[in-house]
């Protein structure tokens, strides 16, 4: 019998392969501008369905092409991230803070976000597009919230208004590597994740600092601390006791036999990685299944599911100090009030039900929920959305004052018609470092912005 | 990193025959271990190599999901062998995503070419990769235009295709830039066309040579440096588990491969054959790997688990980035082995033969691994000893053997 002969092909080799009901590589949306009709079809079709929000689990943002991240291009195979120096802890740190940071991957609209309803020039260059005034939550005179952030409007958040970079590009990849790195201007250095440098000086030996529940998140690039990236949150489902229970307990037992040496063999990452993750799950303890009747989950969808497990792991004592979650789609070049509207009763329910959960376990105040997207986009629409643009606006709630900060004024946009810059990011970032306990100059050490809040 | 563990032999043949076919192939399992072991290592590498390929093209579909669910299930295919895991290469070294490739036509076209040269010709397989639609729209290739060209194109040709980082200037990447400039994909009609009006036709100077370069010879005078051959022939071998050759070493198979005019097949046959006395263990799996060697000893329906390449961070066209996916250690940390830790665990015994009579013995031969580490080997013992019935032995046996770090290496 020769090699080949090991292996009836099951299926005649005219038949078409058996292809699952519904195709599953497609079960997440995509936050990228489909140039493909078909595909634009497809996502429309599935968000008709519902399936984005409760089909098949949960809904991730796409991972962007990250093409000019130069970094990341691994020619030779050991080569790690680049990374930059360990920063101090501020004296007057208090003790335990937690940053969540909530990335809305596409550039998110920050006008329909926070509405300048008191605007005619808002209303002017959006006719088809903007929120009517009517609908807004207002906040005061001028701004107001999304219709669909209720529970957030009646829970109190804070507004940064025109946080944007100092540079010009307007590339997704550009931007989102400005963001990661805190490189304000596109100049500056960097050559780690902006959240790494939080989590390194943070680390105290914990079994998880820094915990990605959106899968891989380049802001943690070249942490040399524990971080965890969950491409699906629901596999820590695993780590708890079930109907083997007393199989599963004699096999973490065997992976635990490995012990804990450290060193550059590859038999020793894994068993790191293996005592990580049992310490992990008996720190987090038996875990119930998320309920699907939560509005978080029912509503919150991915993210929703996401913020859940966040928040369990926050409240159990696996150390957990950053956190980033992930929520895509908000590339609206076209159909932006269908989409943009639904990812906002994702974003509202999912932070709301996030922060609820903290009250309930105790640990409101020592968090923050800070969410960015790498760009805002043009003042004027295109019909039926919006370009990529420029400054933007982002929210935060948790443990700080309610204010509004910086400004926009939608009359006043630069020559390409973007909103100008009154808040740099790395501004915003350093101030989320040094709530955390972080000496902001000591990871950000090329930039002099003010602090917004402590 | 470097494997600095000292293994417990199991069986000398199947050893090095075991490494062999996991190098060589994504879905293998020990049917084809103990098959191929009956005759000589050479043997093995040549039984392999000419394996006959399933060339059919990919699904003419609307559905870009229904090309790439496709292709997964091709891929499993053992008696694909080396052409699947070949053209597996191709497209995470000649990369494009889903979501930045001009559609699904395009991406079925692109993965058609990958898959009918992935034993082929490096040089006939980049000429046709640089004009392809859907590589086209991924690196902004389609639409440039020499009076103001984009240079993403042609750098990274350069940088991930060619020669390597560092070795152009920024002058070269602008002249290529231009001189590539003028392909536009027109996505009613289906085609790639090149509109002389958007391209460069005077001379220029690309790498010290004044000439009226076009794409075509661009992408000659870059395959014609054996800095190209160096720097694809050290992906290949790595990839093929032969490890990381140094610089010197890379320059003498970059020297030879060069002269073997770049031909796919020769590459991919010396880099198994010397290096049969090579370590056991010499890179971790990636995603797509973990996923099939699983999956061969599992007996996973594929459509049903495709959801699993997701979860382990290497769905194919859906890359991190342009150069592709990881090749470190990324691949072995915390998150992945949840994923990973998870999978070892919930197994469906009933998808597996005869699983009762597995000791861990059989474990670990089932898993193809005959070269066992201290650590490991106490774990199974740990097994072996526990106080369970014997039909939880069988099954514990076989998740320490699918956990077990050597089962996470290539």
């Amino acid at each position: 019998m020769s090699y080949h002969d090991l292996y009836e092909n099951p299926e005649n080799s005219g038949k078409k392969p058996t292809l699952p009901h519904k195709p599953v590589s497609d079960s997440k949306p995509s936050s990228d501008a489909p140039k493909s009709k078909s595909r634009r079809h497809l996502i429309q079709g599935a968000m008709a369905s519902g399936a984005l929000i409760a089909g098949g689990g949960l809904v991730y943002g796409t991972k962007f092409t990250n093409k000019n991240s130069k970094e990341d291009t691994f020619e030779n195979p050991n080569l790690e991230y680049g990374s930059d120096p360990i920063g101090s802890i501020r004296s007057d740190a208090t003790d335990g803070r937690v940053l969540v940071v909530v990335e809305l991957a596409g550039g998110n609209d920050g006008l329909s976000m926070v509405v300048p309803y008191g605007s005619g020039t808002y209303y002017d260059q959006r006719p088809n597009v903007a929120i009517p005034q009517e609908e807004v939550l207002t906040l005061n005179d001028t701004i107001g919230l999304h219709p669909n952030l209720a529970r957030l409007h009646q829970r109190g958040i804070t507004i940064l208004q025109g946080v944007g970079s100092k540079q010009n590009s307007l590339s997704h990849f550009d931007c989102e590597g400005f963001w990661q790195r805190g490189d304000v201007d596109g100049e500056t250095a960097y050559r780690s994740g902006f959240l790494a440098r939080c989590i390194d000086p943070l680390d105290k030996g914990a079994p998880i600092t820094g915990l990605a529940v959106g899968g891989h998140t380049p802001y943690f690039n070249s942490s040399r601390s524990t971080t965890i990236a969950m491409s699906n949150p629901g596999y820590l489902n695993y780590l708890s006791a079930d109907e083997n229970w007393e199989r599963k307990k004699v096999f973490h037992e065997a992976l635990r036999t490995y012990g804990s040496e450290v060193s550059d063999s590859h038999i020793d990452v894994v068993h790191k990685s293996y005592l990580n993750l049992l310490d992990m799950g008996e720190l987090a303890g038996e875990r119930p299944a998320p309920d699907d009747t939560n509005p978080m989950i029912s509503d919150g969808g991915g993210l929703g599911r996401q913020l859940n497990v966040a928040a369990e792991l926050i409240d159990s004592d696996t150390g957990v100090r950053v956190v980033h979650a992930r929520l895509g789609g908000f590339d609206t070049h076209t159909n932006q009030r269908g989409r943009h509207d639904q990812l906002m009763t994702q974003l509202d329910a999912s932070v709301a039900g996030f922060l609820q959960a903290a009250e309930e376990k105790g640990f409101a105040d020592r968090v923050l929920v800070a969410v960015f997207s790498e760009f805002g986009r043009r003042v004027s629409e295109n019909e039926r959305g919006t370009d990529h643009g420029q400054a933007s606006n982002i929210i935060l709630a948790g443990a700080i004052d309610n204010v509004v900060m910086g400004e926009v004024n939608v009359a006043d946009s630069d020559d390409r018609g973007n909103i100008k810059t009154s808040i740099p990011f790395d501004s915003v970032q350093r101030t989320c470092a040094e709530w955390l306990g972080i000496e902001g100059d000591s990871i950000f050490p090329d930039s002099d912005t003010e602090i917004l809040f402590t | 990193m470097v494997d600095t563990e000292v293994y417990i032999e199991r069986d000398s043949t199947r050893r090095k025959i075991s490494k062999l076919v996991r190098r060589s192939c994504l879905g293998s399992n020990q049917q084809v271990v103990n098959e191929l072991s009956k005759s000589s290592y050479k043997n093995a590498v040549t039984s392999l190599l000419n394996s006959e390929p399933d060339l059919s093209d990919p699904p003419e579909t609307e559905e870009m999901s229904e090309i790439i669910d496709w292709w997964i299930i091709k891929m499993e295919k053992p008696s694909g062998g080396l052409h699947e895991k070949m053209a597996w290469f191709w497209h995470s070294l000649l990369t494009t995503h889903r979501n930045d490739a001009n559609g699904p036509y395009f991406v079925g076209k692109q993965l058609g070419l990958l898959r009918t040269q992935a034993l082929g010709n490096y040089r006939d397989l980049l000429q046709e990769f640089v004009v392809d639609g859907a590589l086209l729209a991924y690196l902004d290739g389609d639409g440039s235009q020499a009076s103001n060209p984009n240079e993403n194109l042609s750098r990274e040709l350069m940088e991930l295709f060619t020669l390597g980082v560092g070795q152009y200037s920024e002058d070269d990447v602008r002249a290529a830039a231009r001189a590539m400039a003028g392909w536009q994909v027109d996505r009613e009609t289906n085609k790639v066309n090149f509109n002389k009006r958007r391209a460069f036709i005077a001379p220029l100077l690309f790498r010290g040579v004044q000439d009226s370069w076009d794409t075509k010879k661009i992408v000659d005078h870059l395959c014609d440096d054996k800095r190209t051959a160096a720097y694809v022939g050290r992906q290949v071998w790595f990839y093929l588990g032969g490890g990381w050759l140094n610089d010197s070493d890379s320059e003498k198979l970059g020297d030879w491969w060069h002269g073997e005019n770049l031909e796919i097949k020769p590459l991919v046959e010396k880099a198994l054959r010397d290096t049969e006395g090579s370590p056991d263990y010499q890179r971790p799996k990636t995603g797509l790997e973990y996923f099939y060697s699983h999956s061969a000893i599992v007996n996973y329906k594929i459509s049903d688990n495709l959801y699993r390449l997701r979860d382990l961070n290497q769905m194919p066209y859906e890359p991190p980035n342009v150069a592709g996916w990881p090749k470190d250690d990324r691949w072995l940390d915390t998150g992945s082995m949840l994923v990973r830790g998870q999978m070892a665990f919930n197994v469906d015994f009933e998808q597996i033969d005869d699983w009762q009579s597995i000791d861990a013995n059989e474990a670990f031969n089932r898993c193809g691994l005959y070269a066992i580490s201290n650590k490991t080997q106490k774990a199974m013992n740990l097994v072996e000893t526990a106080d369970m019935d014997s039909d939880d032995k069988a099954k514990a046996s076989l998740h320490v053997a699918l956990s077990s770090p050597e089962f996470q290496m290539l």
